[in-house]
């Protein structure tokens, strides 16, 4: 399994930038989640990658072997890319056998290399004689991924395959490839519009907007260090908090508090939503905590979203705001119940 | 990629023939000429005559389509299954054969209203068919809102199921319309001059240069209306279209005291659509064997059936390949203009595009005149829509997606053809080329004008027996034309029933 390179990646349609300047490394046998909205470029990307479309400017490699750009072109027939389309997009005339075998010469299409794909994706051996039509939603991705798996190609494209299935049915079969990919010790490069999918399954989160990659990192640190106020909401709730920062604290309206980030001067303060807690309105005497009261609650069970207004400290203009506060779905308060807020541990900062 | 490109536009180049005819020689001779041509009494006798026929006859239709198809999928009415299969029956009965059923039995069906009822009987399937399956594809819960909000069902059958069925109704009615102004088989044996039969007539004795052209001018732009129409429909239908698998069962709706009255009227309905043509047929066949039984003149003219019948599926299937290839998986104006053109032709009656082919011949290409090969050209033109449809529906299982996988997989554009597309459309290819075989077995305009000389098909025997009014000799010719149009009738409802 290769390495995959992007470098300095450009593919216009029209007067539309889809893909701007693209520079990604996604390291062997690891999986790479291009995450972004609908309309981010990702999709392009992905064909770029496959080469269903030639790239305007910039060039792709699987390590040292160029497939497009300095005037080279490998066409899709001879890249040996894996591509696992939404829907997985099974051949509705084959078999589940005569699918997975479809792109191994005849020699290669034995019985026993048929079961051994269908043991990667854990399906068991007397699905192979089944129609797609008579195979659940998950079960078909699991086919399309034993498919593109068979010729063992360099890298596989997985192209949103988990947005058409139901929440529950999502996780497992996400899992469930996952492990396969592993096993294999396949390059994999997963498009998804899902920050919890690309967060839980991926080694490696590029995050998409308007074309451009804004940052490649692990899913810890695209999480407790996101490049800008956008990501940092787009992987997860957060509150934005407009702040100026000095010597290992921040003025915000929230009052003083500890960051351990080098930005100085006005600063975006990143406030996640498990980061505060609510107190008692009598224990919120302390310099690190406010008041606020309950605008709305959001019961989930095992925990709950609290929507808080809260009466600003210091010499910030605005008096008042708005919080989002994740707590335990043991001890929720109800709307209009006046509380006391505190933050725990020091908190993002961004040079605005 | 331009292979698809060229070989549409040449479909589409011949699909035209016919109208490019009909303005040429419109062009030619000439406004002073083409006034007197039109403007006198003969042509307002014609114009009332078949504009009359044509609204008497989709009125008709259009509500006995409506009436029993609701009959048949709302209401308890007895045995709806058998009557339903029933109902469609007269599809598999050509109309002049029907014609001939009639006035053989009762020479007094002629004229203004025996054409009336002898079409309305023939034709109201077409209305019923889709308005059967707008009417079981329907959500209910709309009507079922409409109910809860108080409305009485004869109300709610007003204001919320009607409407939803507007494009089935009007489209089916069209369609009887273009049926009528191509009628020409009925028409004839009923006596009842309209357009198409005036335009063979003047083709066949006096050969006036301009007269039949001219005629057939006025045909085309009623047919003209009529398709424009039908554009409108097929445009805004892709809205009213429902979600796949909306299977849910209505109570239908009881009619108590009128239950077995209504079956009754039903069942009446039937014996004239489907009881009459069979007896009929079957009276005859026992009059005729008594006197002639000619089984090697039937057996030639059924080989020649077959054959020319085999040659027309396989050359429209042929050129509807590009014209759907096109359409799905090109797209863009030419795609639109290809496809549109094709459907223009379908809409011109036969009459219209054997005139125009044999002038055509004669004119530019002599040595086809009276061909077989000229023959089948005319029958792609009539009957390329019916395998571009097929064709059409077979590419859409067939998804750029699936190239796109057999690519990554390393499949060279020829084994990607060999081994997904072909096998995914083979089963429509076939479907689009049965429905033509058997159009092209049951078609007579067409064939009267241009089969070669010495060359007769079941549908030319039939005719010249039936117009010699040898009824029992025509009767075997009947009765194969009624046996191979059966098949296709099962295509056809199968089509619907997979469209609503």
């Amino acid at each position: 399994m290769s390495t995959l390179h992007l470098r300095g990646l450009s593919k216009s349609f029209g007067t539309v930038e889809a893909v701007k300047d693209v520079t990604l490394t996604v390291p062997g046998g690891s999986l790479t989640a291009v995450l972004g909205p609908s309309g981010c470029g990702k999709t392009t990307l992905l064909r770029l990658i496959a080469g269903f479309l030639r790239p305007d400017a910039g060039e792709i490699a699987f390590e040292e072997r160029v497939v497009a750009g300095q005037g080279q072109w490998v066409t899709p027939q001879h890249r040996k890319v894996g591509y696992l389309p939404q829907e997985g997009a099974l051949f509705p005339h084959l078999d589940v056998a005569a699918n997975v075998g479809f792109g191994l010469s005849r020699e290669e299409r034995t019985p026993a290399r048929i079961a051994e794909l269908l043991d990667l994706v854990e399906l068991p051996h007397a699905m192979a004689s089944r129609q797609p039509h008579e195979l659940s939603g998950g079960q078909q991705q699991r086919v399309s991924l034993a498919r593109a798996m068979a010729p063992q190609p360099h890298l596989i494209l997985l192209d949103e395959p988990f947005s058409a299935l139901d929440t529950a049915l999502r996780e497992s079969t996400g899992r469930a490839v996952v492990r396969a990919l592993r096993a294999a010790g396949a390059t994999a490069l997963l498009i998804t519009h899902d920050q919890n999918e690309a967060m839980s399954l991926a080694d490696q989160v590029a995050t998409m907007r308007a074309g451009r990659l804004v940052q490649a990192a692990t899913p810890h640190e695209t999480y407790t260090h996101p490049v800008d106020a956008e990501v940092a909401q787009f992987v997860g709730g957060a509150n934005i908090l407009l702040g100026t920062a000095g010597q290992g604290v921040v003025e915000c309206s929230l009052g003083t508090l500890p960051t351990d980030g080098p930005a100085t001067g006005p600063v975006q303060v990143v406030i996640r939503p498990e980061q505060i807690e609510l107190l008692p309105l009598d224990a919120a005497t302390g310099p690190d905590s406010v008041r606020a009261s309950v605008l709305e609650v959001s019961y989930y069970g095992h925990d709950a979203s609290v929507r808080l207004s809260y009466a600003s400290r210091g010499a910030d203009p605005v008096t008042s705001g708005e919080l989002v506060v994740r707590v335990n779905g043991t001890d929720v308060p109800r709307a209009g119940d006046q509380v006391g807020v505190r933050l725990r541990g020091p908190v993002l900062t961004l040079q605005s | 990629m331009s292979v698809a490109r060229v070989a549409g536009l040449v479909v589409a180049a011949l699909t035209l023939v016919p109208l490019g005819y009909v303005v040429a020689s419109a062009i030619s001779t000439g406004p002073v000429e083409a006034y007197h041509l039109l403007v006198r009494p003969r042509i307002g006798e014609l114009l009332w005559n078949t504009v009359s026929l044509a609204v008497a006859t989709m009125a008709t239709t259009a509500v006995l389509g409506v009436a029993l198809g609701f009959l048949v999928v709302r209401t308890d009415v007895v045995g709806s299954r058998w009557v339903h299969a029933l109902l469609v029956a007269p599809l598999a009965v050509p109309a002049f054969v029907n014609s001939y059923a009639w006035i053989s039995l009762n020479s007094s069906v002629v004229g203004f209203w025996g054409s009336w009822l002898v079409i309305s009987l023939s034709y109201y399937p077409l209305v019923y068919l889709p308005v059967v399956a707008s009417l079981r594809g329907l959500d209910p819960a709309l009507e079922e809102t409409a109910w809860a909000l108080g409305h009485s069902r004869t109300r709610s059958f007003f204001s919320t199921v009607l409407p939803q069925l507007r494009p089935a109704l009007l489209g089916g009615t069209l369609l009887v319309g273009l049926h009528l102004l191509a009628e020409f088989g009925a028409l004839q044996l009923l006596r009842f001059p309209t357009f198409t039969t005036a335009i063979y007539d003047q083709y066949g004795s006096t050969y006036n240069g301009s007269a039949a052209p001219m005629m057939a001018g006025v045909l085309v732009l009623l047919c003209l209306a009529l398709l424009l129409g039908e554009l409108r429909l097929r445009g805004r239908r892709r809205f009213a279209r429902l979600g796949a698998g909306v299977a849910r069962q209505f109570e239908p709706v009881r009619l108590g005291a009128l239950r077995w009255p209504t079956t009754l009227a039903v069942v009446g309905l039937i014996a004239l659509a489907v009881g009459v043509p069979t007896y009929s047929l079957l009276h005859w066949l026992r009059v005729g064997s008594s006197t002639e039984f000619p089984l090697d003149e039937i057996g030639a003219a059924a080989g020649s059936t077959v054959a020319l019948a085999a040659a027309g599926a396989v050359a429209a299937t042929l050129c509807a390949l590009p014209v759907a290839w096109l359409a799905v998986r090109i797209r863009g104006p030419w795609a639109t203009v290809v496809e549109r053109s094709t459907y223009l032709a379908n809409a011109l009656p036969g009459i219209v595009v054997g005139l125009a082919l044999v002038t055509v011949s004669l004119r530019v290409v002599p040595a086809t005149y009276q061909t077989a090969g000229l023959l089948v050209a005319a029958y792609v033109i009539l009957f390329l829509p019916r395998a571009t449809v097929s064709v059409r529906a077979g590419l859409e299982q067939a998804p750029v997606v699936l190239d796109d996988v057999a690519a990554t997989l390393g499949q060279s554009r020829t084994a990607v053809l060999r081994r997904v597309t072909l096998p995914l459309i083979a089963p429509s290819l076939g479907a689009g080329a049965a429905l033509v075989f058997l159009a092209v077995a049951t078609e007579l305009t067409a064939t009267l004008m241009l089969s070669p000389i010495g060359t007769s098909t079941l549908a030319t025997e039939f005719w010249s027996a039936s117009s010699d009014v040898r009824y029992g000799a025509a009767a075997p010719y009947a009765l194969l034309l009624v046996l191979i149009s059966i098949p296709a009738t099962w295509l056809l409802i199968r089509e619907r029933r997979l469209e609503p």
